[in-house]
């Protein structure tokens, strides 16, 4: 008998704490799931992002026509042939 | 300065356009096309002019200029139609379009004529590997338009005339004088900047001297308008006379330009008769309350009455409606000069006003009122301190 009060008080403190511990726990731990990535919104990096952008950094961008546009040689090699203009026939100052 | 090859003129020097602003913008962001190393893929729909093209895609960012650039007289070259109106009539517009399309529209200008290539008109080309700048490189783009005239005269291109002093001694810019809002045109509603408890608006510029005189001389130097400077010429005179009757040298003038299409090639071609140096006072044609002269400057403009005569007869019938020698602000300002040597080189001097004697008599009606009758008499000279 003095074993079975010894349960219930037990029980029925382990009930009450866990009455009295904080919801804000729960709610931070939801916050910090990942959120749903919404149709519009930018894609959210991920750990298995491989090149994910240093916060507070522009990237400079590097495209394909920079790299040909900053190339002599290729722009040497693509022009187009200059074409022999007419002489201007206008006189005197403009 | 030399033509630049057709690949350098589209070189980008892509380590120091990456650390600018504009480098952080994709290229295909304003010149659309397609990223690919193909070069006629990556070409295709290219807008390899894109401040010229309809989008304005510069007043995506530079809104502030937006609706005030367009206004601007370098953007709608309307100097060019003032005069052409009103020496014309609303029959001949038509005709005038097109021949203002073939020989005159080049001259107009976009924000990338200005702030990153030379202009089409010179043959194109970037100044700096595609580097934006804010001050216009003053050779490669101010004066490689305004060059014959202007350009010539500021930086002392007339055999024996000095350049003017403001570059000679002070490596002054143009942009020292010329704002931005006179760069830019200013915006229709003027409280889109300056608050006031009144709306004030404005219309655009239809001339170059339309509305305020901005760049004016006394802004830097206020003490030559005010008399406060004790030189007696300046007391005396006032606001008679504009700062160019005493402190210009010799200018250029032109006579009788002629347009018409070349039947050997297709191209437009413009003919000048003669083009010389002058010096000539006269009365003000443009006399304001911001330009209150009696006396001003006067330069020969080209304009002729049959100067369109390739498209139709008679397009300019109000020919005399303007002088055809017309208000001009040469800038090749001296502090000495020889008109203002002593007070009888000007005064009694009728080599250096405009009297009638100098017109070609078909040009006298058109300058009724700015040909000087009577000469300033000769003058006691005082004794001035040496």
């Amino acid at each position: 008998m003095r074993k079975f009060w010894q349960f219930m008080i037990l029980v029925t403190a382990t009930l009450y704490l866990t009455g009295c511990q904080p919801s804000g726990i729960s709610a931070s731990l939801d916050s910090m799931e990942a959120p749903v990535s919404a149709e519009g919104l930018l894609p959210i990096p991920s750990v298995d992002d491989p090149s994910p952008a240093p916060m507070g950094e522009t990237q400079p961008v590097i495209d394909e026509c920079i790299s040909c546009h900053s190339d002599k040689d290729r722009l040497i090699d693509t022009a187009k042939p200059v074409e022999e203009s007419a002489e201007s026939e206008s006189s005197g100052v403009g | 300065m030399a033509p630049l090859e057709p690949w350098e003129k589209v070189l980008v020097k892509a380590e120091s356009f990456l650390e600018t602003v504009h480098g952080h913008v994709a290229c295909t962001d304003c010149h659309e096309g397609v990223q690919s190393l193909d070069k006629d893929t990556a070409h295709e729909d290219m807008i390899a002019r894109p401040s010229e093209a309809e989008s304005g895609v510069c007043f995506e960012c530079h809104t502030d200029l937006d609706g005030v650039f367009q206004n601007s007289l370098h953007a709608t070259l309307q100097g060019y139609w003032t005069v052409l109106d009103t020496r014309s009539a609303p029959e001949n517009h038509a005709a005038l379009e097109g021949a203002f399309g073939n020989h005159c529209a080049n001259c107009h200008t976009s924000c990338g004529d200005c702030h990153v290539s030379q202009p089409a008109s010179v043959g194109g080309g970037f100044f700096d590997g595609h580097v934006f700048t804010r001050t216009p490189p003053m050779t490669r783009s101010c004066t490689a338009c305004h060059g014959s005239r202007v350009g010539n005269e500021y930086l002392g291109k007339n055999e024996g005339f000095p350049g003017d002093v403001h570059f000679r001694e002070g490596r002054m810019n143009c942009v020292d004088c010329h704002s931005s809002h006179e760069l830019h045109g200013q915006p229709a509603n003027c409280a889109k900047c300056h608050v006031a408890p009144e709306e004030m608006t404005m219309t655009p510029a239809d001339h170059r001297y339309a509305g305020l005189q901005s760049p004016s001389c006394e802004s830097c130097h206020p003490s030559a308008i005010l008399g406060k400077d004790n030189i007696e010429m300046h007391t005396v005179h006032g606001a008679d006379l504009s700062c160019q009757v005493c402190h210009s040298i010799s200018y250029t003038s032109c006579d009788g330009c002629h347009v018409a299409i070349s039947e050997k090639t297709g191209n437009p071609f413009f003919a000048t008769d003669a083009t010389y140096p002058t010096f000539v006072i006269g009365f003000n044609p443009q006399r304001s309350y911001t330009r209150p002269y009696k006396y001003v400057t006067l330069r020969h403009v080209p304009a002729t009455p049959d100067g369109f005569s390739f498209y139709g007869e008679n397009l300019l019938p109000n020919f005399n409606a303007l002088p055809t020698w017309a208000y001009a602000t040469p800038h090749n300002t001296q502090l000495k000069t020889p008109q203002a040597e002593s007070c009888n080189a000007c005064h009694g001097n009728p080599a250096i006003f405009l009297t009638i004697d100098k017109l070609k008599p078909e040009e006298v009606d058109a300058n009724l009122n700015v040909i000087v009758d009577q000469v300033p008499a000769p003058v006691e000279e005082p004794n001035l301190p040496n």
